[in-house]
């Protein structure tokens, strides 16, 4: 038999990571910031069935969990748009989802779809949400497209490091912002 | 009988498709199959077939190997507009058949999309087949390269005709051990050359030994993750090699192989894989090495890739790059240019180019060599601007623009040279509008 590529490589990284659970865990609850991208999401779930009905336990960090499509060519693929709530303050989160997994038992969402899928097929409901944690199916990449996305994250880090609130300088996002302007734009016309 | 009425049919199709100027494209082949998609036995096909396969190289590879058949005085069929799929090269042998399915010709070239290859060649007879690299990039979470690596290693399993393979490329060199029986595999490779690294300098995967899950060691990279390696465990990618392109000289556009020297027009290391594969080609159909010589010397692309013109004679070279590792290629022949230059990236997110354009991260932009202003444009003319700035390129030397009449304009202000790397649908509109200015 021969193995090789990103399947692999998941595969040695999932086993890996399963012997730091505990400290995983424990990280998680002391407020440690964790920002979880599409695999990473389901890995730190209860487990991820695939499509042969295989139970790959997750990092049973959370309490959701992922099962994939029955139908191999069925996928969430676009562009997506989500609106989000940080720190009170209602944003809009550009990305792209690509996943074939569809997540449930979600009590707190990242945000809600304004266009595209999210956590399953037809969703109105995107990733996984606490102060610390954002657990999303959103690359693009994320952080690049969504500056005050990254500014929370900043702040976050730096309020939990220096135990005060602290202000960040602006920086120059005039592309960040034109290229959301336009890309909100496109995307959400036809809806 | 039904086959015969296909072909007319198509005769007819095609006849009515000339009249009204028209190519066709991959129309003649997709209106057939769909008839009868067993339509590839009914063809009569005395010649050798020759199939190119790739991620990147295939058009410039399959038609330089038509070329240099071609100046030897064969006559050669060949798909080189690029319609690589199973429709595509069924129009190819439908426009060029009898009506009895008769194909004259002393070889077919072909180049074919990496998935296809087990569908166009279970019915076709293939005498040789040039791989030349897979690359997977960070839109492939589905992992469908090694999906298709896998179905192409089952098609050879019971392959036993000509397999050229590229010996730098893991992911391609596995692919010699599909058929243990099979005496004519023949690796290629090149000689290390001048910029090559000890480290990986554009994004690459981890690389394991498919066969026993070992990282693989590399003495060191030529581009992207192709290079010499090996597997210190199981000794994989130590192979005979058949031809090896040496002294590599990208700025007089030369390198030698068995102590011949190729002059060509082109200044890319990955250029001289792509001519190695075809000097491995042609040696194999005894083809005279003057002739090859000659041959090598005077293929050009003039379609946008890697096409150098003079615009108000101001240099230009244009480059495709559909994947970041055709983007990767381009910014390596950049950079191993010291003059002055200002690049135009232009960048679509269409059907055609994929609605994901993150695969832009896995571009290096990182230390561009003398380039003094970048121009972006498409339809994602600011997530390329984004993704330069990024990479710590001064913000206030980017300049994008939706409008691409705009960015040309906006490019030629100045007469420093220019490079334009485009993607797949903004290609054509790109060079037109640059053309525009001659
Ligand atoms: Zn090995």
């Amino acid at each position: 038999m021969q193995v090789g590529g990103a399947d692999q490589e998941q595969s040695i990284l999932a086993k890996d990571l399963i012997q730091y659970k505990d400290n995983i865990k424990e990280a998680v609850k002391e407020g440690v910031f964790f920002l979880l991208i599409c695999g990473a999401y389901q890995l730190f779930g209860k487990y991820y069935k695939d499509v042969e009905g295989n139970i790959i336990p997750g990092l049973e960090i959370f309490d959701y969990y992922t099962e994939a499509i029955l139908d191999r060519k069925k996928r969430c693929i676009g562009n997506i748009v989500i609106e989000v709530s940080l720190n009170d303050i209602k944003t809009k989160i550009i990305g792209f989802e690509n996943h074939g997994g569809q997540t449930f038992d979600i009590d707190t969402p990242f945000g809600d779809v304004l266009l595209g899928n999210g956590n399953k097929f037809g969703d109105n409901k995107e990733g996984f949400f606490l102060p610390n944690v954002i657990a999303t199916y959103l690359h693009g990449p994320l952080l690049s497209k969504n500056p005050e996305l990254s500014d929370y994250i900043i702040q976050y880090c730096l309020k939990r490091k220096y135990q005060e609130e602290i202000i960040l300088e602006p920086l120059d996002d005039s592309f960040e912002n034109l290229c959301r302007k336009q890309l909100i734009e496109r995307f959400l016309k036809n809806n | 009988m039904k086959n015969f009425f296909i072909i007319l049919a198509m005769k007819i199709v095609y006849l009515g498709l000339k009249i009204l100027g028209k190519n066709g494209g991959n129309l003649l082949g997709k209106i057939a199959y769909d008839w009868n998609p067993n339509i590839f036995r009914y063809f009569k096909i005395n010649c050798p077939i020759i199939a190119v396969t790739a991620t990147n190289g295939k058009t410039m590879t399959n038609n330089a190997i038509g070329y240099v058949f071609q100046e030897a005085g064969k006559k050669v069929i060949s798909n080189t507009e690029g319609n690589n799929m199973e429709t595509g090269i069924l129009s190819t042998l439908l426009k060029h058949c009898s009506l009895t399915g008769k194909i004259k010709a002393d070889y077919l070239v072909f180049e074919v999309d990496e998935g296809y290859v087990p569908v166009v060649f279970k019915d076709l007879k293939l005498d040789t087949l040039v791989i030349l690299d897979f690359f997977r990039d960070q839109l492939d979470r589905n992992g469908e390269v090694e999906s298709l690596i896998l179905r192409i290693n089952e098609f050879l399993k019971t392959y036993s005709g000509n397999l050229i393979l590229n010996n730098d490329d893991p992911n391609v060199a596995r692919l010699g051990h599909a058929n243990p029986n099979n005496s004519n595999v023949y690796y290629f490779s090149v000689e290390k050359y001048e910029h090559a690294t000890e480290k990986i300098k554009e994004a690459g995967e981890g690389k394991f030994c498919p066969f026993c899950n070992t990282r693989i060691e590399y003495e060191y990279y030529q581009y992207s993750h192709i290079g010499k390696f090996h597997c210190p465990n199981c000794n994989f990618g130590n192979n005979d090699i058949y031809k090896i392109a040496t002294n590599i000289d990208l700025k007089n556009r030369t390198f030698q192989v068995d102590g011949i020297t190729y002059q060509t027009k082109f200044n890319s290391i990955y250029n001289i894989y792509n001519f190695v594969a075809v000097i491995t080609c042609a040696s194999l159909y005894q083809i005279d090495t003057q002739i090859l010589q000659k041959a090598i010397a005077n293929f050009v692309l003039n379609n946008g890739r890697l096409e150098e013109l003079s615009i108000q004679n101001i240099p230009t070279i244009i480059n495709l790059a559909k994947n970041p590792t055709g983007a990767n290629v381009s910014l390596r022949i950049l950079n191993e240019d010291d003059t002055e230059k200002e690049l135009l990236f232009v960048l679509n997110d269409n059907m055609a180019d994929g609605f994901d354009v993150s695969w832009i991260w896995d571009i290096n932009f990182d230390t561009l060599n003398h380039v003094s202003r970048i121009v972006t444009s498409g339809t994602r003319a600011y997530d390329i601007a984004i993704r330069i700035k990024t990479a710590g390129f001064d913000v206030h030397k980017i300049e994008p623009y939706l409008d691409l009449n705009e960015a040309v304009k906006a490019l030629y202000q100045t007469n420093i040279k220019k490079y334009v790397i485009a993607n797949y649908t903004s290609l054509q509109p790109t060079r037109n509008e640059i053309l525009k200015l001659s």
